[in-house]
C-alpha cells in the first residue's frame, strides 16, 4: 500500500509492523514445526524447508519445470486475451445480443475451470497443449466481461462524432473503441492473469508431467514435503511477481 | 392511463424478458446443433455427449450418484466457510478501518493475498488438517475471508462525511456512530465483499473437490472421469454451471435490494 | 595429403554419420501413457528402454507418466498416445461398453501381490483380524485397492469402516496423524517406515491366493493404431514381454536400476521387488474376466455383462507367444 500522506511516526510504526510481521509468523512456524503438535514432517523446520529451497533453485531440474509453466501461461494468456478482446468488443457494440450474453458469461466466470480439465484433455490430450487451453479458458471470461462492459460504456459522442465522419467499421474500431478501451481491457487482462495462473498450476497439479505445479504435487505424493513447500513458496513469489507487473502496467495505462 | 402507458409496459416487458428469451432460445439452438452433429458422427461422442444423453445422464446422476446429496455437501460446505470467513473477514475489516496503522500496514498485503493463486496451499492442508471437510472448508475460509475483509474497511471508509457530521450534530457517542450511521451506511459495500466471498469459497471448493476426489459436486465430476461415463461427466459439469448461475442471480438481487435507491 | 585426408577420414565418418542418422530415422516411433510412476511393474517399459529392447525391436519410445488409470485410458481413446499401461479393469470394460475405440492388448498385473494395507506400530491392530469397527483406507470406490479389501476383509470375517482414503500419501498422512486405523500402499512406498518400525504390514493383496487367477489391471492401445501399425503394437508387446524375462532373469540390476529411479535404499529396492511374482506380470492370458465383469456390474462400472463376441473383439493379443 502507498505510504503517501502519512507523518514520519506513523510511517515508523507501519514498517515496524510490516518487518515484524513475517518475523513473528517464522517464529511461530518454527514452534509449531517443533512442538510435537503435528505428525512428524508435515510441517518441516524453517530450516529444512530453506534447505530444501536451495536445493531447488541450484537444481537445473527447477528451470525445464519453471520454463514449461511459463511457456503454458503465455500461450494461454495470449490466447485468452486475444479472444477475450475481440468477443467482448463484438459484444458490447450490441447491447441486446451483450444483455443476452453477459449471464452466461457470468456464470461460466464464476465456475471452477479446473472442472473442464476432462473436456479439455479430450479435446487436446494430455500434453502441455491442454494446460495451455485451460488457462486460456480461465483468462477469457474476465478480459471478455471487462471488454463488454467497456464498449458498452464507450462515451457516445465519441461514436456519434465517428459516425459524422463517416469511418469504416475498421476504422470505427482502431480509432474511436479500441483507444477508449485501453482502461477496461488492462483491467480485465488483471484479473484474467491471475485466472489463467491458477487454471494452469491446477491443470499440471492433477495431469501434467512437467511443469510448477506438477513438481509440487509429485513432491507431496513422494512425501516430500519440505520440498514441497519450497516449490510452493517458489510458485507464490512467481505469482506474486508477476501481478506486480501487471498491477503497475495497470496504473501506468489505465487512463479510467 | 395515457396513451403511452401501454408502449412503456411493452417495453418494459420487452427489456426484461426479451435477452432472458433470446439467451434461452440460443442455448436450445446450440443444443440441438450438437445433438446433429453427435448423431450424425462429425462429433466423436468419445469426446461430446450428445445433449439429450446429458439430460438421461443427470436423471441417473440424482437417483443413482446421489448428486442431490453432492449438492447439499458442496452447498453446506460453502455457507460453512463463509460463516467463518465472516465472523474473521468482518473484524478484522473493522480493525483495519478502526486502527490507522494496521490498515496502513496490512491493507495491501491483504488485497496481493486476494490476487495469489490461495487454492494452491491445499496440498499443505492436506498433510496437516488431512483429506477430509477440514481442509475443504479451510480453504474455502482462507479465500473467502480476504474479500469480506477488504470491502469491510473500504465500506467503512466510503460512509459519506456528512452523515458523520450530521451525527456529531447530533452528539451521538462513537457507539452510537458506528451503530447508528457507520453499520448502516456500511452494509451494501460490504456486502459485496461478502458475496465474493461466498463465490470464491464456493469456487475453491468446487476444484479442490475435483482435484482430491473428495466431498460433492467436484466428486462427481471426478467419479463420472474415472469412470469414463462421458455424457455423466458433462452432465455433472453442466449442473455445476447451473448451480454458479443461480447463486450470482440470488446474490445479485439481495445485494440490489440492500443498496439504496 | 588433403586428398588422403578425404578420402580415408572424412567421407567415411560422414558416410557412418549419413547411415546412423537414417537407422535413427528407421526407428518407429511409439507414444506410451504409463500410469503410477515407479512402481516395479510400472517401470517396465523404463527398464526395457535403458536395456535397449525396444531399441532391438526398432522402436523408439516417448514416455508419459499419468496418475492413473482414467488419464491413462483418456489419453489413448483420444489418441494423445498410443498405448496406454497399468489401466484398471473396471475402468477399461466401462469405457469399452460406452464405445471407446480401445482394445486390450495384454495384461499388466494379475492377481494383487503389489497391494498391502498397513497399521502404526503402536497400534493395536496387527492383522484384518484385529479390524473389527476400525476404519480402513482404499483410494476410490471401485478401484483394485477397493476390491482387494473387500475380499481381505470377507475373508478374515471383520466388519470394519471402509474410508475412501485418496493416493498413498494421504492415507500415510491420515494414518500417522490419527484419522485412520490402516491405509492402503503399494512398494515401495511406506517400506522405509515399516523397516523404521513405525509401521506393520497388517494384510497383503497376496493373503487372497484366489485372486492369482484375476487380472486387475490391464495395458491397452487404441483402434486406430492397432490398425495402422499393427506390426509396430507386436513388436512393443514383444519387447515388453522380453523385459519383463529380462527384470526377472538379471533381478539384480533390474532392483539397482528400481533403487536409482526412485531414490530408494538398495534393500528397500530388494524388498519391494519380492512383493511381485514374474506370473503377476505376464502379458498373456488375462485372466479371470468373468468375475471381473460381475464386480464391474456391481460398482456401475458396466450397465450389462458382455457377450462373448464382446470379449473376443474387446481382447486383442497382438502378440502371444503361447
Amino acid at each position: 500500500m502507498a505510504q503517501t500522506g502519512m507523518n514520519p511516526r506513523l510511517r515508523r510504526q507501519v514498517l515496524t509492523l510490516q518487518v515484524l510481521t513475517p518475523v513473528v509468523l517464522v517464529i511461530l512456524w518454527e514452534l509449531i514445526a517443533r512442538s510435537g503438535l503435528l505428525y512428524e514432517g508435515v510441517v518441516p523446520t524453517i530450516l529444512e524447508v530453506a534447505s530444501a529451497f536451495w536445493n531447488e533453485v541450484s537444481s537445473p531440474e527447477l528451470y525445464h519445470h519453471f520454463g514449461v509453466t511459463l511457456m503454458e501461461l503465455f500461450g494461454g494468456f495470449t490466447i485468452a486475451t486475444l479472444i477475450g478482446v475481440v468477443t467482448g468488443i463484438a459484444l458490447g457494440s450490441r447491447p441486446f445480443v451483450s444483455s443476452v450474453a453477459d449471464p452466461f458469461l457470468s456464470s461460466l466466470a464464476t465456475t471452477p475451470k479446473i472442472i473442464f480439465l476432462p473436456v479439455v484433455m479430450l479435446i487436446f490430450g494430455i500434453g502441455p497443449e491442454s494446460k495451455v487451453a485451460l488457462g486460456a479458458l480461465g483468462g477469457f471470461f474476465p478480459i471478455a466481461l471487462s471488454t463488454m462492459s467497456g464498449t458498452l460504456n464507450v462515451r457516445p459522442v465519441l461514436v456519434d462524432v465517428g459516425k459524422a465522419l463517416n469511418l469504416t467499421r475498421w476504422q470505427m474500431l482502431v480509432k474511436i473503441y479500441l483507444p477508449s478501451l485501453v482502461g477496461p481491457i488492462i483491467r480485465g487482462m488483471r484479473l484474467g492473469l491471475g485466472v489463467t495462473i491458477i487454471a494452469i498450476l491446477l491443470g499440471e497439479i492433477k495431469l501434467s508431467n512437467a511443469g510448477l505445479g506438477f513438481l509440487a504435487i509429485e513432491y507431496y505424493n513422494t512425501f516430500h514435503i519440505a520440498s514441497m513447500y519450497s516449490i510452493l513458496i517458489i510458485i507464490f513469489l512467481t505469482a506474486l511477481s508477476i501481478n506486480a507487473v501487471m498491477s503497475y502496467i495497470s496504473q501506468r495505462f489505465d487512463r479510467a | 392511463m395515457t396513451h403511452a402507458e401501454p408502449h412503456q409496459k411493452q417495453r418494459l416487458a420487452f427489456v426484461l424478458w426479451g435477452p432472458r428469451t433470446a439467451g434461452l432460445l440460443v442455448l436450445l439452438f446450440l443444443g440441438l446443433i450438437l445433438e446433429v452433429l453427435v448423431a450424425s458422427g462429425i462429433a466423436d461422442p468419445s469426446i461430446v455427449a450428445a445433449p439429450s444423453e446429458m439430460l438421461m445422464s443427470l436423471e441417473r446422476l440424482f437417483t443413482k450418484d446421489n448428486l442431490g446429496a453432492a449438492f447439499l455437501i458442496t452447498l453446506a460446505q460453502a455457507l460453512s466457510a463463509t460463516l467463518l470467513a465472516m465472523l474473521i473477514g468482518l473484524p478484522l475489516g473493522w480493525t483495519l478501518f478502526r486502527y490507522e496503522v494496521l490498515g496502513r500496514a496490512y491493507r495491501g498485503w491483504l488485497a496481493a493475498m486476494f490476487a495469489a493463486p490461495l487454492v494452491l496451499l491445499y496440498p499443505l492442508f492436506l498433510v496437516i488438517i488431512g483429506r477430509n471437510y477440514g481442509t475443504t472448508i479451510t480453504m474455502g475460509v482462507i479465500t473467502g475471508s480476504i474479500p469480506v475483509a477488504l470491502y469491510t474497511c473500504e465500506a467503512l471508509h466510503k460512509v459519506s462525511p456528512t452523515l458523520l457530521k450530521v451525527g456529531a450534530a447530533f452528539n451521538l457517542t462513537a457507539k452510537q456512530t458506528f451503530t447508528l450511521i457507520q453499520v448502516p451506511a456500511a452494509v451494501p459495500d460490504a456486502f459485496t465483499g461478502i458475496r465474493l466471498g461466498l463465490i470464491y469459497a464456493l469456487v475453491n471448493i468446487i476444484g479442490i473437490e475435483f482435484l482430491i476426489d473428495f466431498g460433492g459436486l467436484g466428486r462427481v465430476v471426478s467419479t463420472m472421469f474415472f469412470r469414463y461415463d462421458i455424457p455423466g461427466m458433462y452432465a455433472a459439469i453442466f449442473f455445476i454451471i447451473l448451480i454458479s448461475l443461480l447463486f450470482l442471480t440470488v446474490l445479485k438481487k439481495v445485494e440490489r435490494w440492500l443498496r439504496p435507491v | 595429403m588433403k586428398l588422403k585426408l578425404c578420402k580415408y577420414v572424412l567421407i567415411p565418418v560422414v558416410a557412418t554419420m549419413l547411415s546412423l542418422s537414417a537407422v535413427a530415422q528407421e526407428m518407429d516411433k511409439v507414444s506410451v501413457a504409463i500410469g503410477q510412476r515407479g512402481l516395479w511393474d510400472t517401470l517396465v517399459v523404463h527398464q526395457g528402454i535403458e536395456e535397449g529392447i525396444f531399441a532391438d525391436e526398432n522402436l523408439s519410445v516417448e514416455m508419459t507418466w499419468t496418475k492413473g488409470g482414467a488419464e491413462t485410458l483418456q489419453a489413448v481413446t483420444t489418441r494423445s498416445v498410443d498405448m496406454g499401461f497399468v489401466n484398471g479393469m473396471l475402468g477399461i470394460l466401462g469405457a469399452y461398453q460406452r464405445g471407446a475405440p480401445v482394445r486390450i492388448i495384454g495384461a499388466e498385473m494379475t492377481g494383487a501381490n503389489d497391494l498391502f494395507w498397513y497399521a502404526k506400530s503402536d497400534s493395536d491392530l496387527k492383522s484384518l483380524a484385529d479390524a473389527q469397527g476400525a476404519t480402513v483406507g482404499y483410494s476410490r470406490p471401485g478401484a483394485s485397492s477397493h476390491l482387494v479389501l473387500l475380499n481381505l476383509l470377507a475373508k478374515a470375517g471383520v466388519d470394519a469402516e471402509t474410508v475412501s482414503a485418496g493416493g498413498i500419501s494421504d492415507n500415510r498422512t491420515q494414518v500417522m496423524s490419527g484419522q485412520l486405523d490402516a491405509g492402503w500402499s503399494v512398494p515401495p512406498f511406506n517400506l522405509d517406515l515399516v523397516a523404521a518400525g513405525d509401521l506393520r504390514i497388517i494384510a497383503k493383496g497376496s493373503d487372497l491366493p484366489e485372486l492369482a487367477e484375476q487380472t486387475v489391471r490391464a495395458n491397452i492401445s487404441n483402434t486406430t493404431f492397432l490398425t495402422e501399425r499393427r506390426d509396430v503394437a507386436k513388436r512393443f508387446m514383444r519387447a515388453y514381454m522380453k523385459t519383463v524375462d529380462w527384470m526377472y532373469d538379471n533381478k539384480d540390476k533390474a532392483v539397482e536400476r528400481f533403487a536409482v529411479f526412485n531414490n530408494i535404499d538398495l534393500e528397500i529396492a530388494k524388498e519391494a521387488a519380492a512383493f511381485y511374482p514374474k506370473e503377476a506380470l505376464l502379458s498373456v492370458p488375462v485372466k479371470g474376466l468373468d468375475k471381473t465383469i460381475q464386480e464391474a456390474i456391481e460398482h456401475d462400472a458396466l450397465r450389462e455383462p458382455l457377450s462373448q463376441e464382446q470379449i473376443d473383439e474387446l481382447l486383442d493379443y497382438v502378440y502371444d507367444p503361447r
